[in-house]
């Protein structure tokens, strides 16, 4: 059975953790009979369900809060108290009577499982710290803008916000504990509540430069560390899916799409910002499209395109960030075609390749300027194709120079002759004057695909041997991974060398208009590549017409712009009009010091306390008894509650003899006449217990006795 | 069945030296899937905290229980002190002498203690950590098994061990609250005859008015004048009774009958000339003292119940076996069959008392809907619901049959125990 007192303190930490729930959707006179529902929930459950059955008062819990809503209905549709009372009051009425059936359904229950059923107090705990994490939950999945009224408040002051939620979360948990209470001493409850905060301030301090990647999911792409180690580990339970194949040598060939069918297909996880590009020029990719390499499939094994770990080919893909110096990219770009634009890349997740605007020609490690968000950062210089593919036509694929395995390698396609079939009939609708024309082939294998594809995430063909053709020559229907795909292997069927490349797309028009691009889990995307003779790579992404998906959501300018200005190093994330001042520094130099010198100005109190008491009998020999009373506290030795003084001195004869004699005296003392013989007595009688103490006490315990300072505060 | 309750019991004690809870398990738990679902799956900075703080004290829990137990066990190994020698009565309130540490000044931990063997004794340990104990069952008790449960405050883990001291306290039942004068008829020569009981001399004297005195014996005149109730009572025994012949027979549920023979023992209804013996081993005793120490060792004759009046017939002669008192358990058992056959031996049909704990007029819910409703009866009531039928059993014995409750001292009249047979 609970105390009193404890009900209490739950009283009060369940009305905050209402409060919480309830300040952001109900008036606040559904909050004031909320409060009100609570203590009468919780009166109800101490004085009335310990007679009911625990079902029967389960029943009533769920049964009210099920009442709740038609009641709060029925008051809304009730002209007669709309005509009463007016719109105002009756939906404060129906809001108050909602909310308050509801709180006096929830709590009843909560605490009647609590009190019945003991492990079930979690559920009471639970409940309290779901009310704070309630408050906060627009800052998951990195959202760190969200809530607004505290990320702007702490980062205008150079704190980052996640250290607050932290201190949040530990404090709801301290809180929390306390529903799992029953009954306690307060002298233990104040030790107890002192060790929890001592505990918390260890996790925050162990936890404070904590970093969380939440799982994401890159369209089942697999471009970042995370997903690749989660396929490793399924690989090795031996439940991997179809969906890694087109990465699964096992040689860390990176992510992805690999032989088409890579992955789900179905982005099941809220989008999760996973990096940040920030440019250094004005840029407009052509498309409208940023697209962000991280890594190339162009060797066809037999079933699927994977990455080339011979180092004989994609040498114009940078597949490592070098530890230091500046990684080139092999020569394939040429420069005139292309515009050279500088941008710096901080991701916000650990990706196996870094991710680049296409095509990079460097990349360069940069100081990472807020390891607490970044992984790591990097400059690129990106050479981007500066004219429309179109204008491209004339061109052939394939250059001379390339050796028989190059061509080889870019060329080969799955045995399957309805490739070929297919591409030839595309290109025979070919103007007459472009025949043979490798551009104007590509082209048209592009137009037929995004005339005739149809775009949805919802097939998969997992289960195909080749989901490429099965995509093709099937439905036509499928995601970025068939269409890149199966573009390649048309590509390759007419001589046009191509490859798939995976990253990020970004479209700017779902960004703002500054210098920061922020990429999301959701822009994973796989696109086809082609070789242009005399050009170099360049994206030739298919853009089918016809798609399932719903519009895509535009990028929120606020986190885009925080994260632009966390990756220029101001602290603020651009929220402080003076984004070199300096934050706000928690002073615990100072906090440290004031507290040590509190401590030592009470440890010296209680030393002067402890010295006069032991002085006080010369000048005042009444004060003879409690110096001996407070010499046997120093080791040990009190009075229990109830003990009588007699009872005390009789338990402690063997350590000092002479007390119980000092003790009659004293109560002589105290109840008789003043008797001089008696004070003299009682000096003696102190001095003679004080050395009995001293001969029967171990130095070592005489020594802390001495030591101590609070010995006397438990004199009786 | 009692295979079942065993395998429970071993269960039970070997959870309890697992330092974990169910609570601490749903604790921890509840921690691990908020920290790994919405801390670590959605990035969630405030259930990331809470959840790692959780499992971080289930663990510390854990640990300090751990280390308590140790200290605990170490500090007990060290105080074992000389055997706790009393003489108490049931019901009375014992300070033994034995001090339980309470770990005052660790954080999260506390110690609960609790008597194993004897069972039915409620220990209480004060702030200070000083042991009461209150028998609640009369016996000897030689060795004392105390099982010390280190928990922490919140309940997240516990862990509990026993130990054994020796211990020499004789228990005696305590003497009842109930008014002899009610409910049995005079034992001796200097005895008060009862109105209900056999007619004994002239209505002529007066006293009180009692409950269960007949109405029809009120001084209505008196009382009108005075506002007083007085009865009418038989003058003074002319002629003296033969001694009484008293026995209690054991079994389950007998305390409150053994408290109430004590009373019978001590009181002045039995007279000087007496004979009282109980299950157990003894031969029948003549004194005060010597009925008491019988009343004292029948607690470990419960299973042979009504075994010992046979024996009472070989050793009693049948002269004083006229006026008999039999103290029965308050529940039905073995012992039914050798009273039976016992007071078909007597020249007259024994007086037969029950004593009943727990409430006299029972709560029960009337009603199909108040049934599903309330919380089921506790023991002591169920076992009151019983008693009607019990008392038609004895009744059948041809003797009176009286039925006292304990706690009150109230006899039990023909209407409760109607009220109980339509309950």
């Amino acid at each position: 059975m609970e105390s009193r007192a404890v009900i209490a303190l739950k009283v009060v930490i369940l009305t905050a953790a209402l409060w919480l729930y309830l300040q952001a959707m109900a008036t606040a006179a559904a909050i004031v009979t909320s409060i009100f529902a609570l203590v009468a929930a919780t009166w109800l459950a101490r004085a009335v369900a310990p007679r009911l059955r625990l079902g029967v008062s389960v029943a009533m819990s769920l049964l009210i809060v099920l009442l709740a809503f038609p009641f709060g209905q029925a008051v809304l549709s009730s002209t007669g108290l709309f005509s009463g009372l007016g719109v105002r009051s009756t939906l404060l009425v129906s809001d108050s009577l909602f909310f308050g059936l509801l709180t006096f359904g929830i709590v009843f229950g909560l605490r009647v499982l609590s009190t019945r059923v003991r492990f079930l107090s979690v559920l009471e705990a639970a409940f309290v710290v779901g009310s704070v994490a309630w408050t906060f939950a627009a800052h998951r999945n990195q959202m760190i803008h969200h809530p607004r009224w505290l990320a702007d408040w702490a980062w205008s002051r150079g704190w980052d916000p996640h250290l607050i939620l932290q201190t949040f979360g530990i404090a709801a948990a301290v809180v929390s504990v306390f529903m799992l209470l029953r009954v306690q001493r307060a002298q233990k409850l104040v030790l107890t509540l002192l060790s929890l905060l001592i505990l918390g301030g260890v996790i925050y301090w162990k936890a404070k430069d904590l970093r969380i990647e939440p799982p994401v999911d890159t369209n089942g792409l697999g471009l970042t560390d995370q997903e690749q180690k989660a396929r490793a580990e399924k690989g090795k339970d031996g439940k991997g899916g179809k969906g890694g194949a087109g990465r699964g040598d096992g040689k860390g060939g990176g992510s992805g799409g690999g032989g088409s069918g890579g992955g789900s297909g179905q982005s099941q996880q809220q989008p999760v910002p996973v990096a940040v590009a920030v440019f250094h020029d004005d840029y407009e990719p052509l498309g409208g499209i940023m697209y962000f390499r991280q890594e190339v499939l162009s060797r066809f094994d037999g079933h699927h395109l994977v990455a080339d770990k011979s180092g004989k080919h994609d040498l114009d893909a940078i597949r490592a960030l070098p530890q230091s110096g500046t990684a080139v990219a092999g020569p394939s770009q040429v420069e005139e075609f292309f515009v050279r634009v500088p941008t710096s890349m901080y991701l916000l997740m650990d990706h196996p390749q870094p991710p680049a605007l296409t095509s990079a020609a460097t990349i360069t490690p940069i100081q990472n300027p807020d390891p607490s968000h970044f992984v790591s950062a990097y400059d690129v210089a990106s050479l981007t194709l500066s004219m429309a593919p179109q204008r491209l036509v004339g061109r052939r694929s394939v250059p001379d120079e390339w050796s028989p395995e190059t061509r080889a390698h870019y060329l080969t396609t799955p045995d399957d002759p309805r490739y070929g079939a297919l591409s030839d009939e595309i290109v025979r609708d070919v103007d007459p004057r472009f025949v043979g024309d490798d551009m104007m082939k590509a082209l048209s294998i592009k137009s037929w695909l995004e005339n005739n594809g149809f775009y949805t995430r919802k097939e998969r063909h997992e289960d195909a041997s080749d989901p490429a053709a099965d995509f093709l020559f099937g439905s036509l229907r499928g995601y970025c991974v068939h269409f890149a795909h199966a573009a390649v292997h048309l590509f390759r069927s007419q001589g046009i060398a191509a490859r798939v490349a995976v990253g990020y797309g970004a479209e700017t028009r779902l960004h703002g208009g500054g210098s920061t691009v922020l990429i999301f889990s959701s822009s994973a995307h796989a696109w086809p590549e082609i070789h242009i003779a005399g050009v170099g790579w360049i994206p030739f992404d298919i853009y089918p017409k016809e798609s399932d998906e719903p519009p895509p959501q535009l990028v929120d300018q606020s986190l885009e712009s925080l994260l632009g200005e966390l990756a220029r190093k101001d602290k603020t994330g651009g929220r402080s009009a003076d984004p070199e001042s300096e934050p706000f520094e928690m002073p615990w130099r100072a906090i440290a010091l004031w507290t040590l010198a509190l401590l030592g100005a009470a440890v010296a109190a209680a030393y002067g306390a402890k010295l006069g008491r032991r002085l006080l009998p010369l000048l005042a020999p009444a004060w003879w008894f409690t110096a001996t009373l407070d010499r046997l506290a120093d080791v040990g030795a009190v009075r229990q509650v109830g003990e009588t003084r007699e009872r005390f001195a009789a338990r402690h004869a063997g350590v000092a003899p002479s007390l119980p004699r000092l003790t009659a005296v004293q109560l002589r003392l105290a109840l008789g006449r003043p008797d001089d013989a008696a004070r003299a007595e009682l000096a003696t009688l102190s001095r003679q217990v004080q050395s009995e103490l001293a001969r029967s006490t171990r130095p070592w315990k005489r020594a802390l006795g001495w030591l101590n300072p609070l010995g006397w505060w438990f004199t009786r | 069945m009692r295979h079942l309750k065993r395998i429970s019991r071993m269960l039970v004690r070997a959870w309890e030296a697992v330092p974990a809870t169910f609570l601490g398990l749903a604790s921890a738990g509840v921690g691990w899937y908020a920290w790994q679902v919405y801390g670590q799956g959605k990035a969630d900075y405030v259930l990331h905290a809470a959840g790692l703080v959780t499992m971080v004290l289930a663990g510390i829990a854990v640990v300090f229980v751990l280390l308590g137990a140790l200290s605990l066990w170490l500090m007990l190994r060290r105080s074992r002190g000389p055997a706790v020698e009393r003489s108490v009565d049931t019901g009375v309130l014992l300070d033994t002498g034995f001090r339980v540490p309470r770990f005052h000044w660790w954080p999260f931990i506390d110690v609960d203690m609790r008597w194993e063997a004897p069972a039915l004794v409620d220990v209480e340990v004060t702030a200070a950590g000083v042991e009461r104990a209150t028998p609640r069952e009369r016996g000897r008790i030689t060795e004392i098994v105390r099982r010390f449960t280190i928990r922490d405050i919140f309940g997240l883990a516990s862990l509990a061990f026993s130990m054994r001291w020796p211990a020499a306290l004789r228990v005696a039942p305590s003497k009842s609250r109930v008014d002899l004068s009610l409910v049995l008829r005079p034992t001796s020569g200097d005895g008060w005859s009862h109105p209900a009981g056999e007619p004994v001399g002239e209505l002529i004297e007066m006293r009180r008015y009692g409950p269960g005195d007949p109405t029809r014996l009120i001084l209505w005149k008196h009382y009108a004048r005075s506002r007083r109730l007085l009865v009418r009572v038989p003058e003074r025994a002319v002629i003296p009774r033969p001694s009484t012949v008293a026995y209690l027979v054991a079994g389950q549920r007998d305390e409150p009958s053994a408290a109430t023979a004590r009373t019978f023992l001590e009181s002045d209804h039995i007279g000087a000339d007496f004979v009282f013996s109980a299950d157990g081993d003894g031969h029948a005793a003549t004194s005060t003292d010597g009925a008491v120490e019988h009343l004292i060792d029948s607690v470990r004759f419960r299973e042979q119940g009504g075994q010992g009046l046979a024996r009472l017939l070989l050793e009693v002669d049948r002269g004083q076996l006229g006026n008999c008192v039999v103290f029965v358990p308050a529940v039905a058992g073995p012992w039914l069959g050798p009273l039976a056959a016992f007071a078909g031996k007597l020249p007259s049909p024994p007086t037969v008392v029950v004593t009943v704990d727990g409430s006299a007029a029972p709560q029960a819910p009337k009603g199909r809907l108040r049934r599903f409703v309330l919380r089921r009866q506790t023991a002591d009531d169920a076992a009151l619901k019983a008693l009607p039928e019990l008392c038609d059993v004895l009744a059948r014995l041809g003797g009176p049959v009286r039925v006292l409750h304990h706690p009150s001292g109230r006899l039990i009249g023909e209407h409760e125990l109607r009220a109980m047979r339509l309950t």
